[in-house]
């Protein structure tokens, strides 16, 4: 036993230092990367939003000019959508995926270094332009005509929309990833209604990924056709329509906000259980719910649009779907009570978390519901009401349960405990603080005052919750302090963690923690839908583990089994480190740059540097086979 | 008084509207309590821990298709009927509008037009009480979106298309609203008035609005400082309609499209450096000498 084991880590060993940095393709480094990086975008837009809550403490307050002010909120607005809560939970993906579904690595590992390293780079893209005071200017779904040339003549935009286009081959390549491992590598046994929610929740958000970010790239190019090469696809003085805009933007956008929310929910189906101490109520509900939001979510797009004078039919039949949307969270959220009505649920960090998020969900939710009354949505569309209602929804939905999240798997991450005492008053705080900067939102809504202003008069009845609201950020913002001060110091200074602090039900939990680069010394066989509260199956596997079954062994293998069943069907040799990831996102931003500044040399070479990096990605490796 | 909240209507529209917000704030104030004691008695009632209990539920499954199924699906139901009864309301089909006045958004200030009777003014409608008004909005430039809360729900104000919407009011009154669609950099400085009063008191505005500006050494200089290169007063040689109309400004309530309150001295205040008090806005600060501002301010509040 001990020999095949070290076997497998001679096989599976990443040499130490910077190459290895840049080559490594182990899905848990990627992971990790992924979380640290989204985190990092998530302080830079966090304190963009503190700045602005600065500048409404008070009315005709002269903080910063309104040109910034547009800045920081379109900024705030696209760096959270697309560069911390979406990457954020490809982080939790690329770590968590392979280890539930009792496998050694993404179905691709190295695609999947290539999506982290053009998340980063296209990152870098659009926060470039903010040392050049040119970030984008014209909010996070940047109308036309106003983010047209004639309105908006600098840069500003050309860093949103190819930065924009740019992220999507990041996001794309990954959904098309997870989709693989999630269909292909499962463990033997684990057919598809024993996956757990989590993977469910993957799988679905990486279809609509498919489906919706080419309508995001198609309107960002025809954008950048319009600014830059004369073409007229949305003016109406050259037969264009800005609406079309509209169409497009929200057609990915509306989906986009179940891409971000899923994950969220997977993470939450994945917590409830454990801390309820019972598997989980409904399985089958949770998992259909899921996938009926990701193709609902197609169909309401319109929501978005009520205010532009369509005509009633369509948006009646828009209204009911947005109605009908109500549906799936309402099973997701009794299942859950279910679970914990009829479980002993213990009180930790990750499920307080999870409780936030209920509450916070159900807020978000019932407002939700209220868009989908047209009148309704047609009176406070646009005004702070929206901006209170979608923080409850992308905060509340996605926030609360990526911090659960954080907590949950930070032993199996980190091999050591956080403080828990720590993590709870982080949760006091986050929970007071968010309610306090977004609740107050509502009502100044309601009286009137729209979104996206840099400055308001005295004297509409606005000025005690604008005040309200900056002191929650306030509160908020020590929360998240609180958080990030808990992960350093328990990086160093936890208690060590066993594998399975929590009594897990998912796979994850049947490894060290951290787990070795492998995964699994043995491919783990399921035979249901909690396989680690399956003692007796988990003994097994450590017995084929010393009789030396099923262990492949021969260089980076993993067991690809049938989409359905989860059958075994062959031992797949993947790919090692590589290099190439790394020097094609590398490619991509000379081509991303030289069209930003109009260099098509530069991005006629990025071109060729994309096509050369391609080839050599390709180039047949010898095996590597013994030693 | 200028108040602007939803929940205040001065109109049949919005009242409906209020009352369709009151539906649906009680119905989620009850659903929002039913889940949160839910929640608090599941995780307080039998707390603890403990090996996991791997039962299947034949109860609490049946317990998640009626509370998640069945009952929202009866809860959403009704609110859809709810709102569409409430569609007919604010939507401008079916009105009997007896009056049109078109509006044009621009960055960032409102032109108002009385087209059957020839009349041009910014930043500020006048509407006779109890007569539905079509207020019929285009843009020039970018989409912007006129929202007068009180009176009827917001309408996007796009290039290239023409869309209506009713006010109609039912008390008399000063009514705030602001544009509600980010427009560029003074979006937030993008307000207008709405001033419903009676019959009488109306067709008296119109009549007045209606007489062109007498020739006076004020329109001279007015001419003369650069103004009517941008800006139209009736009777005035020159009609350029780039920044608002100032046809009897002297009898409009704000300054800048609503940033300032319109007084003499906040008046020069604008002429001196517009660009101070609100940064990026179109009209430039020109550097003009104080007396001929003094002179610019007294023709301008003359502007009865
Ligand atoms: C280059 C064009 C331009 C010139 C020249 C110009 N203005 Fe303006 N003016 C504007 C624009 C545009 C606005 C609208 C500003 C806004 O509210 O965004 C405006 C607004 C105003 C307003 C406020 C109107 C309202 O209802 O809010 C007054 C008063 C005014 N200008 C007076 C003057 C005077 C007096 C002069 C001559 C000294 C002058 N302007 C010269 C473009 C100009
Ligand atoms: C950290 C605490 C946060 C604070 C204090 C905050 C505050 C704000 C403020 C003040 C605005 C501008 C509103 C306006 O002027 O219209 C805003 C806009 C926005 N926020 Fe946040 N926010 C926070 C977190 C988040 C998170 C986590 C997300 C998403 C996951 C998010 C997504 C957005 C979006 C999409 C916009 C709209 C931007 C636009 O109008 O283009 N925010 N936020
Ligand atoms: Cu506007």
């Amino acid at each position: 036993m001990e020999a095949h084991v070290e076997r497998l880590e001679k096989v599976w060993a990443e040499p130490a230092g910077i190459v290895s940095f840049l080559t490594s393709v182990d899905h848990k480094r990627i992971g990790i990367r992924y979380l640290f990086t989204a985190f990092a975008f998530f302080v830079a837009a966090g304190i963009e939003a503190l700045v602005m809550r600065a500048q409404l403490a008070r009315p005709r307050e002269g903080l910063v000019s309104p040109e910034t002010f547009d800045q920081l909120f379109s900024l705030h607005g696209t760096t959270m959508i697309f560069l911390f809560v979406t990457p954020m939970l490809s982080g939790f993906g690329n770590y968590l995926v392979p280890l539930m579904i009792g496998a050694r690595d993404m179905a691709f590992p190295r695609l999947n270094a290539l999506s982290y390293w053009i998340f980063l780079a296209s990152g870098l893209f659009i926060y470039s332009s903010v040392p050049f005071g040119l970030a984008p200017n014209d909010g996070w779904f940047n109308y036309v005509p106003l983010s047209e040339k004639a309105f908006t003549p600098d840069k500003n935009i050309d860093f949103y929309a190819l930065g924009l286009i740019f992220i999507t081959i990041s996001t794309t390549a990954g959904a098309a990833n997870f989709i693989v491992t999630i269909f292909k590598l499962r463990a033997p046994g684990m057919s598809i209604n024993r996956m757990p929610l989590f993977c469910w929740a993957v799988l679905a958000t990486s279809f609509a990924v498919i489906f919706a970010l080419p309508s995001l790239t198609v309107a960002n190019t025809m954008l950048e056709l319009e600014r830059n090469w004369g073409f007229h696809f949305f003016q109406p003085a050259h037969g264009g329509d800005p609406l079309l805009w509209q169409h497009l933007f929200w057609i990915f956008g509306h989906p986009d906000v179940y891409i971000i929310f899923l994950p969220a929910i997977g993470i939450v189906s994945s917590v409830v259980p454990v801390f309820s101490r019972r598997s989980i109520v409904g399985y089958e509900w949770l998992a259909l719910a899921t996938v009926l939001t990701g193709i609902v979510g197609f169909g309401v797009w319109v929501h978005h649009m009520f205010a532009t004078g369509l005509p009633q039919i369509s948006m009646t039949f828009f209204s009911a779907a947005s109605f009908m949307i109500v549906i799936p969270s309402g099973i997701q959220i009794f299942a859950w009570l279910a679970t914990m009505l009829t479980g002993r649920p213990v009180l930790k960090t990750p499920f307080l978390y999870v409780l936030g998020f209920v509450v916070v969900f159900v807020i978000g939710g019932l407002t939700g519901v209220m868009f989908a009354a047209v009148p309704f949505d047609q009176q406070t569309t646009d005004s702070y009401f929206v901006v209170a209602h979608f923080h409850y929804v992308l905060f509340g939905g996605a926030v609360f349960p990526i911090f659960a999240g954080v907590h949950y798997w930070f032993p199996k991450m980190s091999g050591r405990m956080y403080h828990e005492l720590a993590g709870q008053v982080s949760f006091w705080l986050v929970f007071v603080g968010f309610n306090l900067t977004f609740f107050p939102m509502h009502v100044s809504g309601l009286l009137g005052m729209p979104r996206r202003v840099y400055t308001y008069p005295s004297g509409l009845g606005w000025d005690a919750y604008n005040l309200l609201s900056t002191i929650g950020s306030g509160v908020l913002a020590a929360g998240i302090l609180v958080i990030v001060l808990n992960v350093l110091w328990s990086l160093r200074r936890g208690a060590p963690a066993l594998s399975d602090p929590w009594g897990g039900n998912t796979l994850e939990w049947s490894t060290s923690s951290p787990p070795p680069h492998f995964n699994f010394p043995v491919i783990p066989i399921v035979r249901s839908a909690d396989p680690n509260w399956d003692l007796e199956d988990r003994r097994q596997d450590a017995l084929r583990l010393e009789r030396g079954e099923l262990l492949l062994v021969d260089g980076h293998q993993t067991l690809a089994t049938t989409v359905l069943e989860g059958e075994a069907e062959e031992e797949l040799h993947m790919p090692s480190e590589s290099i190439w990831p790394f020097v094609l996102a590398l490619a991509f931003s000379v081509v991303f740059f030289g069209l930003l500044l109009h260099l098509y040399g530069v991005a006629t070479l990025g071109c060729i540097l994309v096509a050369g990096s391609i080839a050599g990605w390709h180039r047949p490796q010898r095996e590597l086979q013994d030693q | 008084m200028r108040d602007q909240s939803t929940l205040k209507p001065a109109s049949h529209a919005a009242q409906a509207i209020a009352d369709l917000w009151w539906i649906l704030f009680v119905v989620s104030v009850i659903v929002f309590f039913v889940v949160v004691a839910l929640l608090l008695v599941g995780v307080l009632r039998r707390r603890g821990g403990g090996e996991p209990d791997r039962s299947t539920s034949r109860g609490a499954t049946k317990f998640v298709a009626i509370a998640g199924v069945v009952v929202p699906a009866v809860v959403v139901i009704s609110l859809f009927f709810a709102s569409v009864a409430t569609l007919p309301a604010v939507s401008p089909a079916g009105k009997n509008a007896r009056m049109t006045i078109d509006v044009v958004g621009r960055q960032w200030f409102w032109d108002v037009y009385y087209r059957s009777r020839s009349i041009r003014t910014s930043n500020e409608i006048h509407i006779p009480v109890g007569v539905p008004v079509e207020i019929r909005v285009t843009s020039d430039d970018v989409i912007h979106s006129l929202w007068v809360p009180r009176l009827n729900r917001k309408i996007d104000v796009i290039p290239g298309q023409t869309s209506s919407v009713v006010f109609d009011a039912n008390k008399a009154g000063v009514f705030r609203g602001q544009c509600a669609e980010f427009c560029g950099v003074e979006h937030g400085n993008m307000a207008l008035l709405v001033i419903a009063e009676p019959q009488t008191r109306f067709d008296r505005w119109l009549t007045n609005e209606a007489k062109p500006a007498p020739a006076s050494a004020g329109l001279s200089a007015f001419v003369g400082s650069g103004c009517s290169g941008c800006h139209a007063i009736s009777g005035a040689p020159q009609q350029s309609r780039f920044g608002p109309d100032l046809s009897h400004f002297g009898l409009r309530q704000t300054i800048g499209a609503g940033t300032l309150t319109n007084t003499p001295e906040q008046l020069a205040d604008w002429i001196r450096d517009p660009q101070r008090i609100k940064p990026g806005n179109k009209m430039p600060k020109l550097g003009l000498p104080e007396p001929e501002i003094q002179a610019l301010v007294r023709y301008l509040e003359s502007l009865q």
